[in-house]
């Protein structure tokens, strides 16, 4: 069984969407906190870093120098070289790739960029045989000045403008900066097409239909990117389109375009994320989701390495959070940095390589990891990527090997075992604010996983001398549902439960124990385990989640009780 | 390599915890690094539906990867292995060098040279699966590197043509001098699946059914019939393109062409 991650929200992780909740995962669903915190400070490489835009980039010398040298404004320019946050709303000189277009529009060798006007006249969009609104009208409107160049074309005034086409200029610069450096340095041509960019993305919700279904009316600011296939365009009615296309949205005082990080994060997918690592496939552990992780790693480690800058999405994303804002040079280790989402677990790997990156340059680094990269396919595993990774590296260098295999050592990425320590916890307290997500079998179940479809991590509870019962319990819902989920969780002494890949992926556990409704919180449910599942476990039980419903569920908080004496109550379990 | 039991060769880390770990899995035959590889015990992986894999067809499909990797390791002493998930079948190969015995023209015949000279590697063998036959998707070069990726397809007998396998890829990788360097697959051991018992028609029908209220509205597109991989076996199934009207959501139903099950989900857009 193979299937690719669903994850709402750009760069964002989000919850599910349950019925009707399409659209407000579509609309923004991604927090509305208030943006802004300063990125860390930036990471300086060795001299052989590859800096931004490299070619296509900041011009050479001071703006005034640069200025001096082009005596008209052709081909000229200004962008945020990362974000308006970054560059503390300093927008850089740059000279602009020369467009193919002749009506003076920003259609480049390999970006066709569009704004995404808040406008009359885009396609309609149904909701069943409702027509609920549209979609915004796509224009270019940056245009050629009479010099030449871009110049005329600054950062508006209102950052809330929804049509303003500095946002095309910012995207048409990016987009063909990362496409030069992924090509001019190493070669890489999966993209050497115009690939279609909208910016300035919003969806407008009929007055008429907006309280029927819940919805604000009027223009809906869309807090998020992502890279779309040619096909997923008609979900929207647009016409169709002979390529993929990566999407921005305008999201209040946010313009996601002016976010170069987020650009060249989407960028990273469509160049290398299409093709591999879009599996989600069950191993003997669970449901290993290491494949879209390690997508989303690659993302964010190529856009880091692109601005020389660790923090993706300063701007861009800290609007919909500052918790969500990715920090390579913050250290995450595998397994407990595990959460179960993509983005968040990506960071593991990302962090290590731009820590190698720190030691070695990411003239090598980035050479080693796109090399590797290149060999993977849909499903390549943790275990497989590091290897190859480190493979690429020791046919390069015995030291820079030494140096990949020392981090990916220290963040415990060779030979890591999903398994984590169940103890109290809370997903609004920990640094991602993530919940637990256990899909359920509509996604996943098909006809295997009789016992329910695993989560993609398990837990283990150190049991100390004497503990005659554990009780485990978790605050569980299911979004969309008013019902507590299906829960259950199969329970293994001293090692950790096994699925049987023969066999549907039926678990291979001592016990598997329903989470029942916890007799003192409606909201909770709980297991009190005694019996055979505490004898022999040498000090450690494993825990694997499962989810026998057809709709997902989230774990968002734990608790973990131990017993020296046997307990009574509705949910004692005595494992035989 | 020998086609040894070792217990020792699972979870991939030392230690009695592993050896026990290792005695109590059923049907694991996972294969690290440079550990010898033996295919699951008769018994442990129990056949569901006529064409689901019996140990025996496993086990047959492991060793003929094992001679193949055996007649590479000849050759690239190095030769480093990381077995797939359920451990039958190589994820990849690294340390590897191997050249056609005379040069080819192309990459592509070399590539495919190496697939035909090492079948093995996709657990044909000695009766143990269907041979596949690769289509090159693209050649993706970073300097003077090639990486060729292919397009499995098997042979359906009921259908007399050949479907590709969905999600499944091979690659191999030459370097500067048109030698072989690399491969990765993902490919599972192919048999033949069961015959398809539901239509096209019923498959979109399921393939709505299964994307729940949220989809109620979504676009499905004509179903086509490929071969899918789930649980070590090879499944006739329908492909089924559906866009919801609302959100962005792009997901690829696979309705089991058999039974009308799920075999998967995709959901195509990355964000």
């Amino acid at each position: 069984m193979k299937r690719s991650l669903d994850v709402c929200g750009a760069c964002l992780p989000t919850r599910g969407s349950a019925a009707g909740l399409a659209l407000m995962a579509l609309l923004g669903g991604c927090g509305t906190e208030s943006p802004g915190t300063n990125p860390s400070t930036f990471e300086v490489v060795g001299a052989d870093g590859l800096r931004a835009g490299d070619g296509v980039g900041p011009d050479a010398g001071s703006d005034d120098a640069a200025e001096a040298d082009a005596p008209t404004g052709a081909l000229r320019g200004r962008v945020y070289l990362h974000d308006p946050v970054t560059d503390q709303g300093e927008t850089t000189l740059v000279t602009l790739v020369q467009p193919i277009s002749t009506d003076g529009t920003l259609h480049g060798p390999y970006a066709n960029v569009w704004n995404c006007l808040n406008q009359p006249g885009g396609p309609k969009v149904r909701y069943g045989e409702v027509e609920v609104g549209a979609f915004c009208l796509e224009q270019q409107t940056a245009k050629v000045g009479d010099d030449g160049g871009w110049l005329h074309i600054l950062p508006p005034t209102d950052p809330s403008d929804p049509e303003d086409p500095f946002a095309e200029v910012q995207m048409y610069h990016h987009v063909h900066a990362m496409h030069a450096y992924f090509k001019d340095h190493f070669g890489l041509s999966a993209v050497d097409y115009p690939l279609d960019a909208l910016v300035n993305v919003n969806l407008y919700i009929d007055p008429k239909i907006a309280p029927l279904a819940g919805l604000s009316p009027g223009w809906q600011d869309f807090a998020n990117a992502a890279f779309v296939p040619k096909d997923a365009f008609a979900a929207f009615h647009l016409p169709p389109r002979k390529a993929d296309a990566i999407i921005f949205g305008q999201h209040g005082k946010t313009d996601l375009a002016y976010d170069a990080s987020v650009i060249y994060h989407e960028y990273t997918h469509a160049m290398i994320g299409t093709t591999r690592l879009t599996s989600m496939i069950p191993d003997f552990y669970g449901i290993d989701h290491m494949p879209g992780a390690l997508n989303e790693a690659f993302a964010d480690y190529f856009a880091a390495s692109m601005t020389n800058h660790p923090v993706i999405g300063a701007y861009a994303i800290a609007a919909s959070g500052a918790h969500l804002i990715r920090d390579l040079s913050i250290v995450r280790r595998c397994p407990l940095d595990l959460i179960g989402e993509i983005h968040a677990d990506g960071r593991i790997l990302s962090s290590a390589l731009w820590r190698v990156r720190a030691q070695i340059g990411a003239q090598f680094v980035d050479g080693v990891v796109l090399r590797a990269v290149q060999q993977f396919t849909k499903a390549t595993s943790l275990q497989g990527a590091v290897k190859l990774i480190l493979s690429e590296a020791e046919g390069e260098d015995a030291a820079m090997h030494a140096a990949f295999k020392k981090i990916f050592t220290e963040q415990g990425l060779i030979d890591c075992l999903r398994v984590k320590p169940w103890k109290d916890w809370k997903a609004e307290d920990t640094v991602d604010k993530v919940p637990y997500r256990l899909m359920g079998r509509g996604k996943l179940g098909g006809q295997g996983f009789p016992d329910g479809v695993p989560g993609p991590l398990q837990f283990s509870v150190a049991l100390p001398s004497g503990t005659k019962a554990v009780t485990l319990r978790w605050q569980a819902w299911a979004p969309g549902f008013f019902s507590q989920p299906t829960l259950a969780i199969g329970v293994q002494p001293a090692k950790p439960v096994t699925l049987n890949l023969f066999d549907k992926g039926k678990i291979d556990a001592k016990a598997v124990m329903p989470m029942s409704p916890d007799p003192g919180d409606i909201a909770w449910q709980s297991v009190t385990l005694t019996g055979a599942c505490l004898e022999g476990a040498a000090g450690k039980l494993y825990v694997l989640p499962l989810n026998a419903a057809n709709a997902d569920a989230e774990v968002t908080r734990m608790t973990l009780t131990m017993h020296t004496t046997t307990p009574t109550g509705p949910n004692l379990r005595t494992c035989k | 390599m020998s086609g040894r039991w070792s217990l020792l060769r699972w979870p991939r880390r030392s230690g009695s915890s592993a050896l026990a770990v290792a005695t109590a899995l059923a049907a694991a035959a996972l294969c690290p690094q440079g550990v010898e590889a033996t295919p699951p015990r008769q018994g442990q992986a129990r056949a569901t539906t006529p064409t689901d894999p019996t140990p025996a067809h496993l086990q047959r499909a492991h060793l003929a990867a094992e001679a193949a990797i055996a007649s590479l390791r000849a050759r690239s002493r190095g030769l480093k292995v990381q077995w797939q998930r359920d451990g039958v079948l190589p994820e990849l190969l690294t340390a590897l060098r191997w050249q056609p015995r005379s040069a080819l023209a192309t990459p592509e015949a070399t590539a495919r040279a190496f697939l035909a000279a090492h079948v093995g590697l996709c657990g044909v063998g000695a009766n143990a699966g269907m041979p596949p036959r690769f289509e090159l998707l693209a050649i993706e070069r970073l300097r003077a590197r090639a990486v060729l990726r292919f397009q499995p397809f098997a042979q359906v007998a009921e259908l007399g043509r050949a479907l590709p396998i969905e999600g499944a890829v091979a690659s191999v990788t030459l370097d500067e001098s048109g030698a072989v360097i690399g491969f990765t697959s993902d490919l599972n051991v192919l048999l033949a699946p069961s015959p398809a018992r539901i239509t096209a028609g019923e498959a979109e029908r399921l393939a709505r059914a299964a994307l729940g209220p949220a989809f109620a509205t979504a676009q499905v597109g004509s179903a086509r019939l490929v071969l899918a991989q789930q649980w070590g076996a090879t499944r006739l199934a329908y492909s089924v393109p559906t866009v919801a009207r609302i959100g962005v959501q792009h997901e690829r139903v696979l309705i089991d062409a058999h039974d009308g099950s799920v075999v998967a989900r995709d959901n195509e857009v990355r964000q």
